[in-house]
């Protein structure tokens, strides 16, 4: 991050992602908290009987802990997002203008996120690691729902970043690196190096998120 | 020091960067952008990028004679900038090697056996490796699997006097790089390109590292995807100047022969 002038990243725990969010989410809290720049991000499912907590439980944990974004891993938890299953959660995130990420591997497919950014409209729902391969998805979403972000770790089509802007506007791109998964050099470059103003990039780097955040509430 | 531009957002200047492994046109899979030979190019000189060695997309899946005149086409309207690959196929042996390598542009061949419905040990690429082991040429493989660079292995062995890129196999999981490894410390005549859409952190540095600095060799797979992130991620890898400069071109030049 300090290579790349990168001031701050939300981060999620590997464990709430792969094995325990609840664990997970506690771990993500104590290694983060001598080091400001990182700002914790949770893993959340739909609320089970004592096993995970209610809406309005970890939203109150959430506003306690100065967490003000979530993210949501419905394959790897083998859940639904649909209202009969999610409703609960996802309405009480959408209360608070809290951004639930979700990467596009999660989904079943483009039509499974055009479904959940309709089907929950006040939500406000960021797309992660969308591909280079997604312009004749994404663009129809993006058209039709205007509660989608888009994260671009790997948002990587032949001069992208200018298309993208010229045609869907700076306002719906959010900088992201994936690292360590990922490369942050590679992220980087790709924003930096890319014939857009500065305006733009500041935008895409920083601005969009930092609006995204100023407007949750607890 | 190299790659300290990419923070300013300017082009790189005075270090040669030479793309080993560029595409031309389109595919049906997904909507790909600025594919034409103007726009790669374009997208080269805004960068400061000197060049690359491209094959048309066209001939690795629709046609491949159509995909092979329009590489030819491209590589005369910007000579010095852009040198080509003849794609070869395994249902078309009748295409005129002699007659492509006749042109100072031409440098190698290109097997993508995947699109092709083959692999890379199917007998009828036999006669292209031949023609290239005779004529000392390099050949730029699609190598996705680990089995592919188990089979480019044994072609090594087999035409030493080829120089066989291990398209995509420097920095992918795990079971491919054991191989791409193993293949680049037995045989001299092997080498592996940086082409990949994401590698986790410090990949290439893991790709140097094993490989050496002499055997990895920059390519973007533009217009697939942009050739920023890729040129990016190693012109600011923790790389010595002089590691960076032999990959991100000199490597290339060497292989391909560039002279012009």
């Amino acid at each position: 991050m300090d290579e790349f002038h990168v001031t701050n990243a939300l981060v999620h725990h590997s464990v709430a992602e792969y094995s325990d969010p609840l664990l997970g989410n506690g771990m993500v809290l104590s290694e983060t908290a001598a080091n400001g720049r990182l700002l914790p991000q949770w893993a959340v499912l739909p609320p089970l009987w004592d096993l995970f907590p209610s809406p309005e439980d970890l939203i109150g944990r959430m506003k306690e802990n100065g967490v003000k974004t979530v993210r949501l891993f419905p394959a790897q938890y083998k859940h639904s997002l649909k209202r009969y299953a999610a409703g609960e959660l996802l309405d009480a995130l959408a209360q608070c203008n809290i951004p639930a990420f979700i990467a596009l591997d999660q989904l079943a497919d483009w039509d499974a996120l055009y479904e959940l950014c309709a089907a929950y409209p006040a939500g406000r729902f960021v797309l992660c690691r969308p591909g280079y391969r997604c312009l004749r998805s994404l663009v129809p979403i993006l058209d039709a729902c205007d509660n989608l972000w888009v994260e671009t770790s790997d948002l990587f089509m032949h001069d992208g970043f200018k298309d993208l802007c010229r045609y869907q506007g700076a306002g719906r791109f959010l900088f992201g690196s994936g690292v360590p998964d990922a490369s942050l050099a590679a992220s980087a470059s790709q924003l930096l190096l890319s014939d857009i103003s500065d305006e733009e990039k500041r935008m895409i780097g920083a601005e969009n998120i930092r609006k995204l955040l100023s407007e949750v509430s607890f | 020091m190299i790659g300290s531009n990419v923070l300013e957002g300017k082009p790189f200047d005075g270090v040669f960067i030479f793309d080993i492994h560029a595409h031309l046109h389109s595919t049906s899979d997904f909507q790909m952008t600025h594919t034409s030979a103007r726009e790669v190019t374009a997208t080269m000189d805004r960068l400061g990028i000197s060049g690359g060695c491209v094959s048309s997309i066209l001939s690795i899946h629709a046609d491949c004679r159509l995909g092979n005149r329009m590489m030819l086409d491209a590589v005369d309207r910007y000579p010095g900038k852009l040198r080509g690959y003849v794609t070869v196929s395994p249902y078309d042996n009748g295409v005129d090697l002699d007659g492509f390598f006749r042109h100072p542009g031409v440098k190698g061949l290109k097997v993508h056996a995947a699109f092709h419905r083959s692999s890379i040990d199917d007998p009828r690429y036999e006669p292209f490796f031949e023609y290239a082991d005779k004529k000392g040429l390099p050949v730029l493989f699609h190598a996705w699997e680990a089995a592919d660079t188990v089979n480019i292995a044994r072609l090594a062995a087999r035409y030493p006097n080829t120089k066989l890129i291990i398209g995509h196999g420097a920095m992918r999981v795990w079971e491919v790089k054991r191989e791409v490894i193993a293949a680049v410390r037995k045989y001299e005549n092997v080498f592996a390109d940086t082409t990949v859409s994401v590698a986790y952190d410090g990949a290439i540095e893991d790709a140097v590292r094993q490989l050496g600095a002499d055997r990895l060799c920059y390519g973007s797979d533009i217009p697939f995807y942009d050739c920023r992130h890729v040129v990016g991620k190693v012109a600011t890898s923790r790389l010595t100047d002089s590691e960076k400069e032999k990959v991100l071109g000199l490597n290339a030049k060497r292989i391909l022969g560039l002279t012009e």
